[in-house]
């Protein structure tokens, strides 16, 4: 198991799935698997999704590496089905998620720089 | 299983490619999100259902192996069941494979065969059972009348699927908690835009026929619900709609000339609708209301007859009510009718169905046929994975020292059973890859080919798709488990030491008797093949019976006659006094069938005063016939003037016939007894599934005819001739013999037939010559004779391969000890010989099994095939399995006579 460290920009760069996991929570916030499953898609309008088997690898993954925490959901969950673990995003999860986000904009500055992308958008 | 279920299933072993560690905390949670997915996924069809399930799948199984990748193997736990190293292994296996063409080659063609008889069959049994498109299957019903007591003995069936009209009104009008629509099936002909006519397979409907089948219209209203309408109405197919009107927008409203008379189109159904029938292909093209039937807008209206059964009945069950209320209500009613008209309905009971592709009538019997296509499917596949297992068997033998090798430097036996499975996996995708495409890319290549669009295609759907990769992953354990286990624990030193494998492994019993089974298999086949192909070659020459150089026939629908005044008799001999005075024409007949015409009008014929009964075919002629269609009269007189309606009824019996029922006996003037297919009850015979028998008559033999062989060729069948003039028929043929050319009778037949008919152009197109009834009936046979040689074929590759299999392992492992005997002076043909000895040894118990079945279903044989069984065919058919065998163990056999005893010995 990989010891958790905390020093956000030794996460760096984040796996497409685990950047994406970090920005579905509010902050504070818990979410069952399947709400996070929503949540990704709801973020882009249902253009990207996240299926359960890469998800599930990355809550193990950021679990370990304490960027995320979870509990155990109460017994008679409201929306039914098997009883669920929450899962919310750590102090760390939201500094290595603004890490990643700053070091994606340095990337998108560059871009627009060279026109690439229509500039003044920041 | 249900679908959902079975994704279920589907991703909890994907979900296998975890960690246990991992499994144990998240797969419940994993497939709760799964099927809640799926449920929002299946919301948007089944396929949209299916991408999900492959691509949950592929994605589990990928971030699983991601996940064993980053967790280090638990120590003292079993090691992992997919790790890392299984992307490495299929490379490996990829390009091991890749190197042994020939073995690759074989197995995937063998696989692709095997895999292919499933599939097809899968989509031929989806077709069978899937509804067709377009209707809504919940809550559909049918209504049949059962038949009791006497009417049950004489339909021989449990159901009737047909009602007499009144019948099908009082359960129309009642309160039964349906909405109930009948329907019957027929044809007419639409004149299209160019003037040109089509006969198109149409459906005579309720008005609530759409509504009572789930099914929407793309466009129109459909049909007034009141009956009588003020204009005639009809609604066509979507197809129709694109293929012969160009999709015009404007179509609603529309008037089109069908039957001659104009109708004004109230709809076009929606797009792939063709009707409730799965087998019904390409399925109806118009609707007309089913008050325009001929049979109840024709002369003899069956409005008010209980006697004649011929509407179809469907339902709906209304919301809130259910099948056992209305099979209830629907008993009574029946019950009551048939207190009340004791004479039509005391034998008639009713009850509601649920609906069925084929037809409720038909579930048992459809569902039945689908388990043995399937059954027979599987058999082959399995037949084909022992013999691919066989194969497998000896590359393993072959490379038992690289295995060896693997094991000495640390690898674990579940290590090698992953490598040695890895390629099984690689080669049943490449032969499941092979088969689908074979399967399924036929009909578009065909379609290509012949520059048609093919409606057959099978459809290919989630269903199919997931069966298919579920039978692509049954066939890699079952090919590849057993050699994989066997080999994952070579013995290290033996194989180390010694440049040879000489283990002295026997080849396992199972593999000897499946190939024995082949080779067994293969004989029924080859005797039926070469009956066929000695048929074929008889053909040629054959006597046909009839004369088909000169005939020309016309076949007309009499109730599609559209001067309304006209009674049939009167259009009868109107046309054929107008074709006598035709040039060029010698004599002119009507008759309800032809020679060869494929048609089954069959009857059980009976002698006065005997209890055997004989099946035989019958055709309904008018005076002349024997002279128009050129049959030869040997004794007596052919059917005459004299023969009306209400005289003695009569029948002229061909020299088969005769000889049957009279062995040597005078049959002139003899008494026979049969019921001829009730021309009333059954209606078209093509769409009332139980066709009723009439009422039985005697018959008095008048002449005897030379012999008629029938529509497949075979040797003469019994043919039996009765007076039209006694025993009327709604369509019948009429039958000219002429001098002129096609095109000049086309005219002919045209010009006599134009004051019933409106449209000409289809006389035309329908117009049938002797030779090209001739021309089909061959046809037919050559056919008939290529798939049983294509099944003989398949059988006897099988065999080859399994021969090849279990030859070469026996080899593979006995090289040390051809070895010796070479050492000892043993010579190479010697070897050789016994090698094949041994193959023969194999295929020979199963080749006198074959013999056996061949000679126990001789009779089946000869009467699928239309031919007669010879000892020659059944010494050619063992002779070929033999040979077959001898053939498929040579390369094996060459491999072990060449064997250097100094190589072979060298460990010891």
């Amino acid at each position: 198991m990989r010891r958790p460290a905390k020093d956000p920009a030794a996460f760096l760069p984040l796996k497409q799935s685990t950047y994406r996991v970090l920005l579905a929570f509010a902050d504070g916030e818990w979410l069952h698997g399947y709400a996070i499953m929503q949540a990704v898609s709801g973020m882009s309008g249902g253009r990207e999704t996240i299926l359960p088997g890469t998800l599930y690898a990355a809550l193990a993954r950021m679990a370990d590496d304490g960027v995320v925490e979870s509990r155990e959901g109460p017994d008679d969950d409201p929306s039914g089905g098997p009883r669920r673990r929450y899962y919310r995003r750590t102090a760390l999860g939201r500094a290595v998620a603004r890490a990643e986000s700053e070091r994606l904009r340095a990337l998108v500055d560059i871009a627009v720089a060279q026109r690439i992308l229509p500039g003044g958008r920041k | 299983m249900n679908p959902r279920r079975a994704a279920a299933r589907l991703y909890l072993l994907a979900l296998y490619a975890f960690p246990r560690e991992h499994r144990a905390r998240y797969s419940a949670e994993m497939l709760d999100a799964f099927e809640r997915t799926h449920g929002t996924h299946r919301a948007a069809g089944a396929w949209s259902a299916s991408r999900f399930v492959v691509a949950a799948c592929i994605d589990a199984v990928r971030a699983g192996a991601g996940e064993r990748r980053r967790r280090p193997p638990y120590a003292g736990g079993r090691g992992p069941l997919f790790s890392g190293s299984i992307g490495r292994d299929f490379a490996h296996a990829a390009r091991s494979l890749a190197r042994a063409r020939a073995f690759t080659f074989v197995c995937v063609t063998s696989l692709g065969i095997g895999m292919g008889a499933v599939f097809t069959l899968l989509a031929v049994v989806r077709v069978l059972i899937g509804s067709p498109p377009g209707i809504a299957p919940n809550n559909l019903v049918e209504l049949l009348v059962i038949p009791q007591e006497e009417l049950k003995a004489r339909v021989g069936d449990w159901a009737i699927d047909t009602w007499s009209y009144p019948d099908f009104l009082n359960v129309r009008d009642a309160d039964t908690g349906m909405t109930v629509a009948g329907w019957t099936a027929g044809q007419s002909i639409l004149r299209l835009p160019d003037g040109a006519g089509v006969r198109l397979d149409t459906m005579y409907a309720s008005p609530t026929y759409f509504t009572v089948a789930g099914a929407s219209l793309a466009q129109g209203r459909g049909f007034d619900s009141n009956d009588s309408a003020a204009e005639p109405q009809v609604i066509v197919s979507h197809r129709l709609w694109r293929t012969r009107f160009a999709s015009t927008p404007d179509i609603i409203g529309s008037a089109l000339v069908v039957n001659g008379v104009p109708h004004v189109v109230v709809g076009v159904t929606a797009e792939g609708f063709r009707g409730h029938l799965a087998l019904h292909r390409p399925g109806f093209q118009i609707w007309l209301p089913l008050a325009e039937d001929p049979r109840l807008a024709g002369r003899d209206s069956h409005r008010f007859d209980r006697d004649a059964d011929w509407v179809r009945v469907l339902g709906r069950l209304l919301p809130g009510r259910s099948l056992v209320e209305a099979n209830a209500v629907v008993s009574s009613i029946m019950a009551a009718t048939g207190r009340q008209h004791a004479a039509s309905n005391r034998l008639k009971t009713a009850s509601v169905e649920p609906y069925f592709p084929t037809g409720a009538r038909r579930r048992f019997d459809t569902i039945g046929e689908a388990t043995t296509l399937v059954a027979g499917a599987g058999i082959v596949l399995l037949v084909v994975c022992l013999n691919l297992s066989g194969m497998v068997l000896v590359r393993s033998a072959i490379r038992e020292r690289e295995l060896a090798l693997r094991l000495a430097i640390g690898a674990n036996r579940a290590r090698l059973i992953q490598y040695l499975l890895s390629e099984a996996v690689v080669l049943a995708i490449a032969g499941g890859a092979l088969a689908a495409a074979v399967a399924f890319g036929t009909p578009a290549v065909l379609s290509w080919w012949f520059q048609t669009p093919v409606e057959e295609a099978p459809r290919v759907d989630g269903t199919v798709l997931a069966a298919c990769a579920a039978v692509c992953f049954a066939t890699t354990f079952i090919f590849g488990l057993m050699p994989a286990i066997r080999f994952s624990r070579p013995a290290v030193m033996s194989a180390l030491k010694d440049e040879v494998s000489g283990g002295g492994r026997r080849v396992g019993r199972i593999h000897r008797v499946t190939v024995a089974l082949q080779a067994g298999i293969a004989v029924p086949f080859l005797v039926m093949g070469g009956v066929q192909l000695d048929q074929a070659r008889k053909m040629a020459t054959i006597e046909p019976g009839f004369e088909p150089a000169e005939l020309f026939a016309l076949p007309l629908d009499l109730a599609a006659v559209t001067r309304r005044d006209a009674d049939p008799a009167f259009v009868l001999r109107s046309i054929q006094s107008q074709l006598e005075r035709a040039t060029g024409v010698s004599s002119v007949a009507v008759a309800n069938g032809l020679p060869l015409d494929f048609e089954a009008r069959h009857a059980r014929v009976v002698r006065d005063g005997s209890a055997e009964s004989i099946r035989a075919h019958t055709t309904r002629v008018s005076p002349g016939f024997f002279d128009a269609a050129g049959i030869r009269l040997l004794r007596g007189r052919a059917i005459g003037a004299e023969d009306r309606a209400g005289s003695e009824p009569v029948a002229v019996i061909s020299q088969a016939l005769a000889t049957r029922l009279f062995a040597e006996g005078e049959p002139l003037g003899k008494r026979l007894t049969f019921a001829l297919e009730s021309s009333l009850g059954g209606g078209d015979f093509r769409w009332s599934h139980v066709s009723m028998p009439g009422q039985e008559q005697t018959f008095t033999v008048i002449g005897v005819t030379g012999d008629l062989v029938d529509a497949y060729m075979g040797p003469p069948a019994p043919q039996l001739f009765v007076p039209l003039a006694q025993h009327p028929s709604p369509r019948v043929f009429v039958i000219a013999r002429s001098s002129s050319t096609r095109d000049a009778m086309g005219a002919a037949f045209e010009r006599a037939a134009a004051d019933f008919y409106a449209d000409a152009d289809v006389i035309r197109s329908g117009l049938v010559t002797g030779e090209s009834l001739l021309r089909r009936s061959r046809g037919e046979l050559v056919f008939g004779s290529a798939l049983g040689g294509v099944a003989g074929g398949v059988a006897l590759l099988l065999e080859a391969l399994g021969i090849f299999g279990v030859v070469a392992f026996m080899v593979a492992t006995r090289t040390r000890e051809i070895g010796i005997r070479i050492a000892l002076g043993a010579s190479r043909p010697r070897v050789l010989g016994g090698v094949l000895l041994d193959a023969v040894k194999v295929a020979v118990p199963g080749a006198t099994g074959g013999l056996l079945l061949a000679f126990a279903a001789a009779g089946e044989i000869a009467w699928a095939s239309q031919g007669a069984v010879t000892p020659l065919l059944y010494s050619a058919a063992v002779g070929t399995a033999l040979a077959v065998a001898i053939v498929a163990a040579f390369p094996a056999a060459r491999r072990a006579a060449s064997v250097e005893p100094i190589v072979a010995m060298r460990s010891e």
